[in-house]
């Protein structure tokens, strides 16, 4: 009992904390800008796209437009944040946390369950930002469901960046090095690797095969299972390949990191 | 060296046997034995006092005690409890004082104390107790501030109120007059008179064991990780 209170009281410090602080609007509106830059060139052509390709075809069309672009600045904020939430406490800070007779686990899934908590919140932003702007320019809504499942996708981004970073941290934190280093390895996963490939490719380096080794490319599967266009759809089998690979990376991380942090010395 | 002390039989707050611990890693092809065959008991009631020169080993018997590390041989025990076997226990019944402790950033001195409470699973009214604390380590004018705006030795005062904020029975305090100025210091020093007039066991590791010649029950001297000198000041 009070070892949930702790780990509440941890969520709810850790929510504050970033929410007060300047570095959250900074987040926040790197968020939003540039889904408005994208959206509001998309949603003024409207009544073109809608008078060629008809209204279900927009709705379907803007929600593949949030959920590519929106992941993206989702990681970034998870990657972010969990490196300032558990990479950013001195060592003494944490000496401290850690001799209580709470587990050490409370500690690190409270502080990786608030930088969540935090992601939704830009999440979130996002997708008002992008409902916002659809209003504005008098263009069709998505349907509530499609909109809120974009958002299950997107934050399934996020945690798969977190849970990385959380993996990242924890070793360095092990190592006794800055911990704020532990951001550079889900950053090089989830933004170099993809560049290099993605521009290997359009230099005829490599051939579209090698894309499956980005998650980029896993998230693309899974978003074009739900929002497709005419025959693009993905099939089951890649889907539920591409939900593998990322659930098995998720649950690998986070428990890589719950015994570093649980074998952790000082 | 075996160092027993007490004429009382009483069962020592704080037993080692043979302790050891050795810091090593494969890579960087090192090997530092912080800790080299140490036994000693400490008896409840009583404020020891570990000196001795930097490496000496007084920070790493403070920190397997506090179940932060993990002893490479022998055994150490804290009323009773195996601190390898049982750490929850132990945790339970000690307050930590690490040197130079930096809490985090953008949380005010209240919440932080608030946090270390919920996380020693402190049941009695939280919010009274830190006031209580922050009033006694002269803080509490500064309770909404957040603690990067204060100085060292704020921070090393707040650091002592953390410790207290379970009123655990063993008391493991690691340079806790550093950064302190005059006051502070005097302010620490009675307190820690006070807590062992309670009936609590207070350890410090210092290399300024001149300031408790006056309050230390015991001086144990380390170098190399080994006990060099035990000095017992009979006060009653």
């Amino acid at each position: 009992m009070g070892s949930t209170k702790a780990f509440f009281y941890i969520i709810k410090l850790e929510v504050h904390r970033i929410l007060r602080s300047s570095r959250f609007l900074v987040m926040l509106l790197a968020s939003i800008l540039p889904m408005f830059l994208y959206l509001d060139l998309f949603a003024r052509q409207q009544s073109v796209a809608i008078a060629l390709y008809g209204e279900a075809w927009f709705k379907i069309r803007s929600l593949q437009v949030f959920a590519f672009f929106t992941p993206f600045l989702a990681e970034m904020i998870a990657i972010l944040l969990v490196a300032d939430l558990l990479g950013s406490e001195k060592r003494s800070s944490l000496m401290v946390l850690f001799s209580t007779s709470s587990s050490r686990l409370i500690t690190l899934l409270g502080k990786f369950v608030a930088a969540l908590l935090l992601t939704a919140i830009g999440i979130l932003s996002s997708l008002l930002a992008f409902d916002l702007l659809l209003i504005v320019w008098g263009a069709p809504l998505p349907a509530l469901s499609s909109q809120l499942l974009a958002f299950t996708i997107v934050l399934f981004a996020s945690l798969l960046a977190a849970s990385i970073t959380l993996c990242t941290t924890s070793f360095l934190i092990a190592q006794e090095k800055g911990s704020a280093v532990g951001a550079l390895v889900p950053i090089f996963i989830f933004f170099v690797l993809s560049f290099i490939i993605e521009t290997s490719i359009r230099f005829g380096f490599i051939d579209n095969t090698m894309l499956q080794y980005t998650f980029l490319q896993q998230f693309i599967e899974i978003q074009r299972y739900f929002f497709f266009l005419n025959a693009e759809q993905t099939s089951l089998n890649t889907f539920y390949s591409a939900i593998g690979v990322i659930s098995l990376t998720i649950v690998v991380s986070v428990l890589l990191a719950t015994y570093v942090i649980q074998k952790l010395e000082f | 060296m075996t160092a027993k002390w007490g004429v009382v039989k009483m069962k020592p707050a704080v037993k080692l046997e043979s302790l050891s611990k050795t810091y090593s890693s494969r890579w960087l092809r090192f090997q530092i034995r912080a800790l080299q065959n140490i036994s000693l008991q400490i008896l409840p009631k009583t404020l020891s006092v570990f000196h001795g020169p930097n490496g000496s080993g007084k920070s790493t018997i403070l920190k397997i005690l506090a179940t932060l590390a993990r002893p490479t041989s022998g055994k150490a025990f804290v009323f009773g409890y195996n601190v390898a076997c049982v750490p929850r226990q132990v945790c339970d019944l000690t307050g930590f004082l690490p040197e130079n402790l930096f809490p985090p950033s953008d949380v005010t001195a209240y919440e932080y104390l608030k946090l270390i409470g919920r996380l020693r699973q402190v049941t009695e009214d939280l919010s009274t107790k830190v006031d209580e604390l922050l009033q006694k380590v002269r803080l509490l004018r500064w309770r909404n501030v957040p603690v990067q705006l204060f100085s060292s030795g704020m921070q090393q005062r707040l650091g002592f109120a953390q410790a207290m904020i379970s009123d655990p029975d063993l008391y493991l305090l690691d340079e806790p007059l550093s950064s302190l100025d005059t006051s502070g210091r005097d302010m620490v020093l009675k307190e820690m008179q006070t807590l062992r007039e309670k009936g609590k066991t207070i350890i410090v590791s210092t290399h300024r064991d001149k300031f408790f010649r006056k309050i230390a029950d015991n001086f144990v001297l380390l170098e190399n990780g080994r006990i060099i000198e035990i000095n017992c000041v009979e006060r009653r």
